[in-house]
Parts: C-alpha cells; structure tokens; sequence
C-alpha cells in the first residue's frame, strides 16, 4: 500500500486569462522501504512537486494523500510536524545552535511519541549518520557542508517519520560526501523501512534508486 | 529544544545583536525613565506642599478684573454708588449656599471692621510701628466677627486660647458685648478675664484729602466689651529658609495682635455707631457704609480646592468675586516646579512614541535577518504562535534588563538634569514683593516662598515610579512588536526555504 500518493495534481500561475502549467494532470504514489528519485531540468517543476508533497504549498487542483488521507484534512501544518522529515539544499540549519541541538528542534516541536531522552537520541542519530559527539556539541556554522547535511537528514529522521524528502540534497557537496549520503539514503529505505524521495538533476543518484520519476513539460513519466 | 530554549539561546549566543536591542532600549529607557522620575516629583511636591498648606478657601475681591473694571470706569472712584452696584460683595445667603457643597468640613464667616483710638493701646505702641496715621486717633484695632463661637482662626491654628473662654451659641445669636483679645494688648492695657474694656473709638473729619494747613477735629465714643478670653497667635509655619517677606510677616502678626474676636453681631452694631457717631459729628464727612462678610471655608481635603472652586462659581453673583485658596500660594510660587511637570509629560509622550517606532524597526530589522530562521522552524511545522513567542520573549528578556538598569540610571540622571534646570531657573526668578496677597494669609497660617518648594522637590526611587515606569516600559515594548510580529504571520515558508 502506498504511503504517499498524488492524484491528479495541477499547479499553475495565473497569467492573465491564460495560466502557465507547472504540474499538470500529475499522479503517482510512493510506498515505505524504497529509495526514489525525481529528475528532470531546471525549471521542469521538481521543487514545486516537492513543496507540494511536503505541504510548503497547496495544489491548485488534485490531491495529495497521506495513508490514504488528504493533506488538507490532516492539516498542512499537523503533517509537516508529525508525518514528514525535510532536507534543503542549502542544508536550513539554525545558525546559533549546535548540530545536537538543530536535531533537538523538530523533537520539540512534534507530536509524535519519542523517548524520554531527546538528547541521548539526537547524538545517536548524529552518531549513525556520521557525526561524533565532538563534532555534535559544535555549533553548525563550525562544520563543513558534509557535515552540515548530515546534521539536516539527523534532523529529518528525529521525528521518526516514514517519509523523507529532499531537494537537491547533494548539490553542493563533492562526489565522495555525495555518494557517503546517497548511501545513508539508501539504507534509510531498505534496513529502516523509510520512504525516501529525493529531488535531483544527477543521473547517477537517480541510477541508483529504486525508482525514478522524470519531470518534462508538466508531466510526471516513469523509468523503472 | 522548545522556543523558550530557542529564545533564550540565540539571545546568548547572538550576543552583538542582543547588546544593539540592549543599548537602544537603555537609552530610550533612561529618557522615559528620566521624565517619569520628574513627573513623579513634582506631583509628589505638588501633593505634599497643598497638605501642608492645608484646604482653606475665601471668597474674596478678584483685584485683576476690579483693576480693570476701574480702569474703564474712572469715574467709579468717586462714586459710592457705582462701587455698592457693581463691586457689591456676595451676601451672607450666598456665602452659606456656598458651605453646603459637600467638600466643605468647615465654615464660618466674619464681619469685619477698624477702630481708632487714643487711649486703649494696641501692640504697636511699644515700639512705634503701625501707630495710625496722623490726624485720627493714635491706635489701630482691627474688629474680626465670627459665627462659629468656637473660633475659625483657632481651629485652623492661628491662635491659641492662653486663657478665659471662647463665645456662647447664646452669645452669638444675641450678639453680646463680649471680646476675645490678645494677651500683649491685654497687658499693655492691665486687662484680665472679666474685666470690662473701654474702647474710645475716635472719629475726626479727615477724610485723607485734607492738606496740611486744615485743622483735624476729632472726638470719641466709648464702646464697652466685656473681655472673656485671651489669645495668643500661633506663630506661622516660617518656611525654612530666610523669609524674603519679613516685613509683610512683621506686619501681619501685628495686625493679628490687634485684632478683637467679637461674635458678628456686635461687630456690625459697632460699626452702626461709630458710622452713625461720625455723622453726627461730622455731618460733611458721612459717607455710604455697607457691611461686607469675609468667609472662611475648611475643606475636606486641600486636593479638593480645584472641584470646590468650580461647584462654587455658580453661586458668586459678581463677577468680580472669586474664590481664593490656600493652595493659590503653591500655584503662584512653584511655576519652575510645574513647567518641568509640564515638560516631562511632552518627553514621556515623545520617547513612548519614539520608542515605538524605533524598537519597531530594530526587531524587524532583526527578523529579515533571521527570515532563513524562521522558515526553518515554519518549515518543521512549529506553531507560529510559538514562532511569536520566541521573537516576543527574546525581545522581553533583553529590554526587561535594559529597563531594569535604566530605572536607576535614569532616575539618576532625572536628578542631575532637575537640580540644574530648577537652578537656572531659581537664578532667574526675582521675588516679587508686589506679588504678595493679603487675603491668602488671612487664611493660610503658612509661611512658603519658591524655595520651600525646591528644596522639597525629591527625586526619589519609590514604588510608585518603579511600578509606572515598568508598566509604561512594557507596555510600550509590547506594542512595538506588534509589526514584527504581523511580518511573521505573513512569512511563506515555501518562498523562504526554496
């Protein structure tokens, strides 16, 4: 059964009488324990797919189904909180914190049921993503950009969520960093049953996904 | 890691901002704090210079408007008539209108007059001063009438009994030959308690307009009064410093020396006669006499001078009538005092407004800097009230300090600024002699010049300012994140994030 499922989706700016399509007609559905990419050139409409499958934004038409259920009756915001994880490009951590305690944030602020001790948790996670406990009590502008992405999917996971999304999430790391965190993705999927979907133009993450989405022209087609 | 955390880390960590929010609100915080300290001490000297002048109100002349009055009607000097129509002072009916007003705890009123004499003594005549004038009799006695046998100048402390008693409600209403005199002329004329007084008012046919060539002629009528009490002045409150007004002072004490309490009616009968004995001997001089009332109004409270003055109004028929008080003293003495009152109020209302803006722009300023921030959190589903809270808790924290040390500083410098201002100001103010009124000190028995009032202008750390100035503080800071705030509810997270 899939986990996330998108039904006819439309997305389009208003142009005067015309409208300029960004999605349209779009549907497909994402299931837990896969790896999945979605590709395509800029300005195809990966990142408003993204937007709208992470509730940053609402469809203009079609929905979005979360186990089954829309977004809007679930609440926006109620999903983002306790149903998704997020990771930026530009990684979005909060510049005045350490990386324990970027990952402490989303623990707060969720309503999912967590262990008692948060912070023991965060430095696990931290610790299985790669991070140490020295590196985990710095603040994240001391870190370099690997590490700073890898601070972001910790915080992504912290939650304990079934899905994780991301946009261009190694775009600006190197081949080596870019690999070590594909793979993180990778094992997320098959050993943790996670859903991943990741949003890129690199053909070589998409290789190496279970399944690959390619955005043309407002259309969603399929490679398996 | 729940906002409270959130905000208090990025107020310790983010230590450049936090001191630029810190040191605007200081600074504006010592402005505000500065003007409150002033307001505060001039309403408090304001406050405690009217108790101790005490809440005792007149209907007296309003000299300004007779002054004028006179100047557009000269020929009203030498017209009798005119004066009884136009300047006619408010009658007994009146008055006693006036003491029912609920503000009024005491009342009584007082027919007045003057006696003239060449053997009864008054105080004067020990060392010459105040000896009457040349060409009537040698000494000057002053009649004082009183409805309230108990004596209002007794009660509002102006004199003591030392010895006999006060009047009789009987002895009022049939207006006795009885008098209260003071211990000096009691002494200068061998007086005791029961003893009868011979008064030998003097008339002559001086009418003040004589040159020195016309031969005075003079004769006198004995008036009998039984003397029953003695007293003696309570010596008026002196200000502090050295009396610029000595003289004035000298002069009134005197005047209270030589004053005879008698109930009213005997007041008005005597005056009848020596009226009615001047025209008999000096037909020509007979002039138009009329009987005037001072009134003497103790109020509850001295902060109930202003209401009074106002209810009373409507009652006063002429209006060259007003209603004098004590507290009239403080209003003309304490102008540099009220003009930084006056002055403390603009500041308060200009920093608040300054405040306002400023904190405004500086949070906001802030928060486009820290837009990726608050994406983050929106971006993870936290509540925007809690978005809020952070800003607005971070914004508290750091200005409840701020205006906690600009309590103390501020008050500091509110005294340093005050001190010189009054000085420059006191430098500039000359007493004015001219200035004195004669019908507040017949109803104060304070004694106050400028000086009194700076010298009780304090500039202190009391709750009351305290509590003020942390209210209007954060009141303030709290409206000046309003359009901050309103910036974060119209954050998109999509926009900030990708």
């Amino acid at each position: 059964m899939s986990i996330l499922e998108v039904k006819k989706l439309n997305y389009y700016y208003q142009d005067g009488d015309r409208r300029r399509f960004i999605l349209r007609e779009t549907s497909v559905s994402f299931e837990q324990g896969k790896f999945y990419t979605i590709l395509g050139q800029s300005g195809s409409g990966k990142t408003t797919f993204l937007s709208l499958i992470s509730a940053l934004d609402e469809p203009k038409e079609g929905l979005v189904l979360f186990n089954g259920t829309d977004l809007k009756k679930i609440g926006y915001e109620n999903y983002r909180r306790n149903d998704i994880g997020i990771i930026f490009q530009s990684y979005n951590l909060v510049p005045y914190l350490t990386a324990v305690e970027n990952v402490l944030v989303p623990m707060a602020i969720t309503e999912n049921e967590l262990p008692e001790d948060q912070k023991n948790v965060a430095y696990n996670l931290l610790d299985y993503i790669g991070l140490n406990k020295e590196k985990a009590d710095r603040l994240v502008n001391k870190l370099s950009g690997g590490e700073q992405q890898r601070v972001a999917i910790a915080r992504a996971l912290a939650t304990n969520v079934d899905i994780i999304l991301a946009d261009e999430p190694t775009g600006n790391l190197d081949e080596k960093m870019e690999q070590e965190i594909v793979d993180i993705f990778k094992n997320l999927a098959h050993d943790h049953n996670k859903c991943v979907i990741v949003v890129t133009h690199s053909n070589e993450i998409a290789a190496q996904s279970d399944q690959t989405f390619y955005l043309k022209k407002g259309a969603l087609t399929v490679n398996e | 890691m729940n906002f409270l955390k959130r905000g208090w880390a990025s107020i310790t960590r983010r230590k450049g901002k936090s001191f630029i929010l810190f040191a605007v609100v200081f600074v504006l915080g010592n402005v505000i704090a500065g003007a409150i300290s002033i307001q505060e001490a001039t309403k408090s000297v304001e406050k405690n210079i009217k108790n101790q002048l005490g809440g005792v109100a007149t209907v007296s002349m309003d000299y300004k408007k007779v002054e004028k009055f006179y100047s557009e009607n000269s020929s009203a000097f030498e017209d009798d008539k005119i004066w009884q129509k136009e300047l006619a002072p408010p009658t007994v009916t009146e008055l006693k209108k006036i003491a029912k007003l609920s503000y009024v705890k005491n009342f009584d009123y007082s027919s007045t007059g003057w006696i003239e004499t060449d053997q009864l003594k008054n105080d004067a005549s020990s060392d010459g001063s105040g000896v009457a004038t040349e060409g009537t009799g040698n000494y000057n006695f002053n009649l004082k009438g009183v409805n309230d046998p108990t004596i209002f100048d007794i009660k509002q402390n102006k004199i003591e009994l030392v010895g006999g008693r006060v009047f009789t409600k009987e002895e009022v209403k049939k207006g006795s030959r009885v008098v209260v005199i003071s211990k000096k002329v009691a002494n200068e004329n061998n007086l005791n308690i029961g003893d009868k007084m011979t008064v030998d008012a003097v008339v002559s046919n001086d009418n003040g307009n004589m040159d020195g060539n016309e031969k005075i002629d003079k004769a006198a009528k004995n008036i009998i009064l039984e003397v029953i009490g003695i007293f003696e002045p309570v010596k008026a409150e002196k200000s502090k410093n050295e009396n610029k007004n000595a003289g004035m002072s000298e002069f009134l004490s005197s005047e209270q020396i030589n004053t005879f309490y008698l109930v009213n009616k005997s007041v008005e009968n005597i005056n009848q006669e020596i009226s009615a004995f001047r025209a008999e001997k000096f037909p020509a001089e007979n002039g138009v006499t009329s009987e005037e009332y001072s009134s003497y109004y103790e109020l509850k409270s001295p902060e109930d001078v202003e209401a009074f003055r106002k209810e009373a109004a409507p009652y006063i028929k002429s209006k060259y009538y007003t209603i004098v008080a004590t507290t009239d003293q403080y209003d003309s003495i304490a102008g540099p005092i009220k003009g930084m009152g006056k002055i403390s109020n603009y500041v308060i209302v200009i920093a608040v407004i300054a405040t306002l803006f400023i904190i405004s722009l500086v949070v906001l300023l802030f928060l486009r800097d820290r837009k990726h921030e608050l994406g983050i959190y929106l971006s993870l589903g936290e509540k925007r009230s809690k978005v809020i809270g952070q800003i607005v808790l971070e914004v508290l924290l750091i200005s409840f300090v701020a205006i906690s040390l600009s309590v103390f500083s501020g008050n500091f410098l509110a005294k340093g600024v005050s001190e010189s201002l009054i000085q420059s100001q006191m430098s500039n103010q000359t007493e004015d002699f001219n200035s004195f009124d004669y019908t507040l000190s017949q109803i104060s028995s304070v004694d106050l010049n400028s000086e009194d009032v700076t010298q009780s202008y304090e500039i202190s750390l009391s709750p009351r300012y305290i509590g003020l100035f942390y209210l209007i503080g954060l009141v303030t800071l709290l409206l000046s994140t309003i359009l901050p705030l309103i910036y974060i509810l119209r954050l998109n997270p999509k926009k900030i994030m990708m």
